[in-house]
């Protein structure tokens, strides 16, 4: 095997292998399933290890590569030092590396998986953050019906084009093409969760400025990543439409793309959701490369 | 003959002499080196100090770049001595007297983006946030005791941007021996909070008053 690829099987391995936990129970596909383009679907918040709850809803993993800044408030800048984030969490998989590293060079799977990727068996955090990274840039989402309409192999219907229409008007500021998202920190409005009274990005730089304000996600795969938003309140696209259009526009940290206000039509509504729904990528969610290595995991079935 | 090996291991001796010397990074509280766990003016304790030293450089009188050390950046962990000892090729100059030293404390912002490393950047030698991701530049960990009580703490002192970036380069004359002189260290500190674990303005405040704490023993 050819030295990306077999680094990228490595990662990917890693990547659905609860080893990584201390009980070995829970893996970084725990919380970010396949077919939720790598988000969670059952809980609004992620749980972790020993059903411990966190405070945050597991976001979706794709076009990790376009990404300056990882966590809804950007906390981790770079992919190879954000699994430590989850790993060394003791409400996520409270392992440290040290034993990670003692467990994977007594495994029969991990030694052979490193020398393909590495040309020797030595087994280090390096070697595994960086195989975790090549498996996560892998995840690239860009065969919706979207993507094939602008390549002319396509074409919307009508109600997707008024809904297109829709998205340009009132969310592309924020939810920009082709990624739809400009990967920066904004508030959209929501009223503080009671729960956590999560602060977002304020808590990384300290700047008043920034309070409440949240990465902005992608638009890409919204069937399958719901719940919605950084905790998770809500269920339904149906739901987010009435948040937008509902927005208190005297709020202080509004971001300003918002303070005109967002009004959509029930009719409105229903084209624009048509016109999400353009960006599902049942490729991506169904793509065999990227689900569980039964080859690695599971080689004795 | 007997002259000839005199001479022979008189050459051989002065060469491994020029070729490589080393300055000790060396803590110290009241002009003595510190010793960790040991209580300090009944008030303080220290139990773990480590810091990144980084670019360091010889520079002479004109400014002239007389050395750089090949290893950009030095873990130096008060539980591993030799991790205080730093070597510098001594070939290069004559006089020492003239010479100044140049080093950062901490890790730069460029290699705080760099992604997983290895040997002294290695997350595994507990100088990596993992909740926010960035070195820890420098970690003191220890005990004050207040109105009777021992009272524990740590300052995880870091942050690589704007406003709150604590890296800093400092200048020294060259010795053999640079002190961190503690006792100065807690003296500046307001002591108003004891666990200071994130970046922000105490981070960059506190590393420089560790800087200014370090000083060329002459
Ligand atoms: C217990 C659930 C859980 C586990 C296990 C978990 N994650 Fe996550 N992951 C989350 C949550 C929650 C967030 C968002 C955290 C935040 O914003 O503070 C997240 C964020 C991320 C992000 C940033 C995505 C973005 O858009 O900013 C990446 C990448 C990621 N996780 C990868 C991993 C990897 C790799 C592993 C395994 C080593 C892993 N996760 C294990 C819950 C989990
Ligand atoms: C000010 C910039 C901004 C504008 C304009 C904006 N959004 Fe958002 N959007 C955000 C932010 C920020 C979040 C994340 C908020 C949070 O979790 O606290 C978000 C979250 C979402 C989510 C949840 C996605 C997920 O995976 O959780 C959806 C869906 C969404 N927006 C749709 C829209 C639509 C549709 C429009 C236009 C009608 C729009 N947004 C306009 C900034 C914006």
């Amino acid at each position: 095997m050819e030295a990306t690829a077999a680094k990228t099987l490595l990662g990917r391995t890693l990547f659905y292998d609860p080893l990584l936990s201390a009980d070995n129970t829970i893996s970084c596909a725990s919380c970010h399933s396949p077919y939720n383009a790598f988000a969670h679907t059952d809980h609004k918040l992620s749980h972790g290890i020993r059903d411990s709850i966190g405070t945050r809803n597991a976001p979706a993993l794709f076009n990790l590569a376009w990404q300056p800044k990882l966590m809804w408030d950007g906390a981790s800048h770079h992919l190879d030092m954000q699994a430590l984030a989850p790993i060394t969490h003791p409400g996520e998989m409270a392992e440290s590396i040290e034993n990670i590293l003692k467990k994977l060079v007594s495994s029969n799977t991990y030694p052979p998986l490193f020398q393909d990727a590495y040309g020797n068996d030595s087994i280090t955090s390096q070697r595994i953050l960086k195989a975790l990274t090549q498996f996560q840039l892998t995840l690239v989402s860009s065969n919706a019906k979207y993507d094939r309409v602008k390549l002319n192999k396509d074409t919307f219907t009508s109600q997707e084009i008024s809904g297109y229409k829709l998205y340009q008007a009132n969310c592309k500021l924020c939810h920009a093409e082709p990624l739809f998202s400009t990967y920066s920190f904004k508030n959209n409005g929501l009223a503080p969760d009671t729960n956590n009274y999560d602060i977002g990005r304020y808590n990384v730089t300290n700047d008043p400025k920034d309070s409440f304000f949240f990465k902005i996600p992608s638009l890409r795969n919204l069937s399958y990543t719901y719940p919605y938003m950084h905790d998770g309140r809500y269920r339904k696209l149906r739901e987010v439409l009435n948040h937008y259009t509902s927005i208190i526009t005297s709020n202080n940290n509004l971001s300003l793309e918002l303070k005109n206000g967002i009004s959509l039509t029930t009719n409105d509504k229903a084209d624009l959701i048509a016109f999400l729904l353009t960006l599902n990528d049942i490729d991506f969610i169904f793509n065999t490369d990227n689900t569980f290595p039964r080859e690695t995991l599971l080689p004795q079935e | 003959m007997k002259g000839f090996l005199i001479g022979t291991l008189v050459v051989c001796s002065s060469i491994f002499v020029q070729a490589q010397t080393h300055f000790k990074i060396n803590a110290t509280y009241a002009n003595s080196t510190l010793v960790l766990d040991s209580l300090y003016d009944n008030t303080y304790a220290i139990n773990t100090l480590r810091f990144y030293l980084s670019d360091i450089v010889l520079i002479d009188t004109n400014d002239s770049l007389i050395y750089t050390h090949p290893k950009r950046h030095v873990l130096v962990d008060l539980k591993h001595p030799t991790s205080q000892e730093v070597y510098v090729h001594d070939s290069l100059f004559d006089s020492k007297a003239n010479l100044r030293l140049h080093f950062g404390i901490g890790i730069d912002s460029t290699t705080n983006s760099k992604g997983a490393m290895a040997g002294d950047l290695d997350p595994i030698n507990g100088m990596y946030w993992t909740w926010q991701s960035g070195y820890i530049n420098v970690k003191i960990e220890g005990t004050k005791q207040l109105e009777g009580k021992s009272e524990e703490f740590q300052f995880h002192l870091g942050g690589f941007t704007a406003p709150y970036n604590t890296y800093r380069t400092i200048t020294r004359p060259y010795s053999s021996i640079l002190d961190i002189k503690m006792d100065q260290f807690f003296e500046q500190m307001t002591w108003e909070r004891l666990y200071i674990m994130r970046p922000g303005e105490e981070a960059v405040d506190l590393i420089k008053e560790f800087c200014t704490s370090i000083h060329s023993s002459l």
